[in-house]
């Protein structure tokens, strides 16, 4: 038992944050429900410890499936659980943030280096007044009581400048990095 | 296009919605019709880019610790996988139930056997004690029940066994014991007879009951049942009725329950107020700390279930909320822990709406129903905190007894006793008998 624990422990830590930033933050945009799914990504792992085959996959492939269907299991519970989710896997391909195998991942060092060069990037290309909205609320992590107040405007007025600041940031990002708009975007135009 | 309008350009409904959606959202609300999902994944986006959505060390050794916890159940498991194919099909509790029951019966057969002049002592003392009652309750208890004298036998062997041969001998050497103190004694040991001849679960034997239905009162007899009474007690279960009598004399006879005395039931169940100790029907926590560690003393209430759940099915047909019908269905299937925790979610969020339209009385009812399933849902996660935080909400919306105000007191018990706390637990139960009885006692008024 105590041997499991150990083991189990050491799987943990060496997964666990990777497995949260690669792939289950970018299916969920949710930094709560990925760290429930990250809990039940490992509980469900280490139920069916047995069924694994190390000869096969690797075991951070084996914990990036399980991952990817806890996450779509909770975007199917969506009604149901009422948890704002979004999954931006999407716009990281063209930054090779998110690649077609979970085994890529681990060859693959992603850097949050490049993903801010590209944030910065876009950032430069938009409206300056929705710059300053998204660095604050974003960037810096700051209260929209704040963000309001910093940019002199009211709360109510803030939340539509920010709703109208990530529009056009989306824009524009998709017009850099991706040859064809998202989906979600499309619907949300119509 | 919107995107390309200047910054502080009038913003149109539709607009203002989406971004007071996004707004809650950020800020951990819900998901809303309204959200623009592009628009927040945008935003989780630019979050990661600023690194603030990271899995923090401390959060993610909390993550750790808990599944750590978790581990025994996969060993558990293992073991299992070790045992034959056939045993699979097996229920694992029979594992363990059917060497204890053998056990415990064999015991039992010892006890009687090698105390045999215990057994007939204390038979003699039955007989005696009997025969000390007055004419009028022997002829009231025939007629209603004629298993009434051919038990006493079978009351007085169960009586010797459960209690040893010393407490027997003490117990059949003092011939002037009062009535009523013998009675309670031979009530607290009688249980095995009443349970097995009356699969009632209860430590409730057939003449204790006769007592509190017929002999105390005979005008509320099992004959004298009215008919508006009826339906109540056939939504309670056959027994159920009868159980919360039976369980408080089996808690504490010494102070047997005034049921003559007149109930008011527009009054709320004072549950703030002090206890008086000194008050007929008060039963000592000392009595009543052991039977929280019994499952008879939950199985008492296993009537309630059943009534809460009719209850139940008459305010959703009064209050035509489909939405809140569908999610106790949902939970009334669930199995799952992911299915557990969904209804959970739907019915967290149901909380906030429902009851609206309706009386104000529906509406707490139908609320302290909710918070009933919620403690329930928590106690089947394991979270007994949380379900005990959820039957005191809805314990503390308080009103006129009712199915669910017991339910609520009975979950609490649960969820106390999960808790490791018997004689908290007890009170809540014993609280939750008293709401009962106080149904009974409308449902035995016809009213």
């Amino acid at each position: 038992m105590a041997g499991e624990a150990r083991a189990f422990g050491e799987i943990y830590d060496a997964y666990a944050e990777r497995l949260y930033r690669r792939v289950l933050y970018p299916l969920l945009g949710n930094a709560a429900a990925a760290e429930d799914a990250l809990a039940e990504t490992f509980r469900v792992a280490f139920q069916r410890l047995d069924s694994y085959r190390p000869g096969e996959v690797s075991i951070y492939y084996y914990l990036a499936t399980i991952a990817r269907n806890k996450a779509l299991d909770m975007h199917r519970a969506r009604k149901v659980t009422g948890r704002a989710l979004a999954n931006f896997e999407a716009l990281l391909e063209p930054l090779a943030l998110s690649p077609d195998s979970p085994e890529q991942l681990l060859d693959r060092e992603s850097s949050r280096q490049r993903l801010g060069l590209a944030v910065q990037d876009t950032l430069g290309q938009i409206n300056a007044r929705y710059r300053e909205a998204i660095a604050l609320r974003f960037l810096e992590d700051q209260p929209r009581e704040v963000c309001a107040s910093r940019l002199g405007v009211k709360l109510g007025t803030f939340d539509v400048l920010l709703l109208r600041a990530l529009r056009a940031f989306r824009k524009r990002w998709e017009e850099l990095h991706l040859e064809r708009p998202s989906l979600s975007a499309d619907l949300e135009v119509r | 296009m919107k995107d390309d309008r200047p910054p502080l350009e009038p913003a149109d409904d539709e607009e203002l919605r989406a971004a007071a959606a996004l707004a809650r959202a950020l800020d951990g609300g819900s998901d809303e019709p309204d959200l623009p999902q592009s628009a927040l994944e945008t935003a989780a986006l630019l979050r990661m880019s600023a690194g603030v959505v990271d899995l923090d060390s401390e959060r993610s050794k909390a993550i750790k610790n808990e599944l750590l916890s978790g581990l025994p159940a996969r060993s558990e498991r293992r073991r299992r996988s070790l045992l034959p194919e056939w045993t699979r099909a097996v229920p694992r509790w029979l594992f363990l139930a059917l060497p204890l029951g053998g056990t415990a019966a064999l015991c039992l057969l010892l006890l009687v056997q090698n105390d045999e002049r215990a057994s007939i002592s204390a038979r003699s003392f039955v007989e005696k004690t009997r025969s000390k009652d007055d004419g009028a309750s022997s002829s009231a208890l025939r007629p209603t029940a004629p298993s009434a004298a051919s038990e006493a036998p079978g009351a007085a062997s169960a009586s010797s066994a459960v209690l040893g041969s010393e407490e027997a001998r003490r117990l059949a050497g003092a011939g002037s014991v009062p009535r009523a103190e013998s009675e309670s004694e031979a009530f607290a040991v009688g249980a095995p007879e009443a349970s097995s001849a009356d699969s009632h679960a209860m430590a409730a034997p057939k003449a204790s009951r006769l007592h509190s239905i017929t002999a105390e009162d005979p005008a509320r007899g099992v004959g004298s049942l009215g008919g508006g009474g009826r339906s109540r007690r056939e939504a309670m279960g056959a027994g159920a009725d009868r159980a919360p009598s039976a369980a408080l004399h089996a808690a504490g006879n010494a102070a047997p329950v005034d049921r003559a005395a007149p109930v008011d039931r527009a009054a709320p169940v004072d549950r703030a107020a002090p206890v008086d100790r000194a008050a007929p029907g008060h039963v000592a926590p000392d009595h009543v700390a052991p039977l929280a560690n019994q499952p008879s003393a939950r199985a008492a209430l296993t009537g309630l279930d059943k009534e809460v759940r009719a209850e139940r099915a008459q305010l959703l047909a009064r209050s035509n909320d489909s939405e809140l019908s569908r999610a106790h269905t949902e939970l009334d299937g669930a199995q799952s822990r992911a299915e557990l925790e969904r209804s959970r979610a739907d019915l967290t969020r149901l909380l906030a709406t429902t009851g609206e339209g309706l009386a104000a009385d529906d509406a707490r009812q139908m609320r302290q129903d909710l918070y009933c399933r919620l403690a329930e849902t928590a106690l089947r996660l394991g979270e007994p905190r949380t379900a005990l935080e959820w039957t005191r909400r809805g314990i503390e919306l308080d009103g006129p007894p009712s199915p669910f105000l017991a339910q609520l007191m009975a979950l609490e018990g649960d969820a106390l006793a999960a808790l490791g706390e018997p004689s908290s637990a007890a009170n809540s139960y014993m609280r939750a008998l008293r709401v009962h009885e106080a149904l009974l006692d409308e449902s035995l008024d016809g009213r």
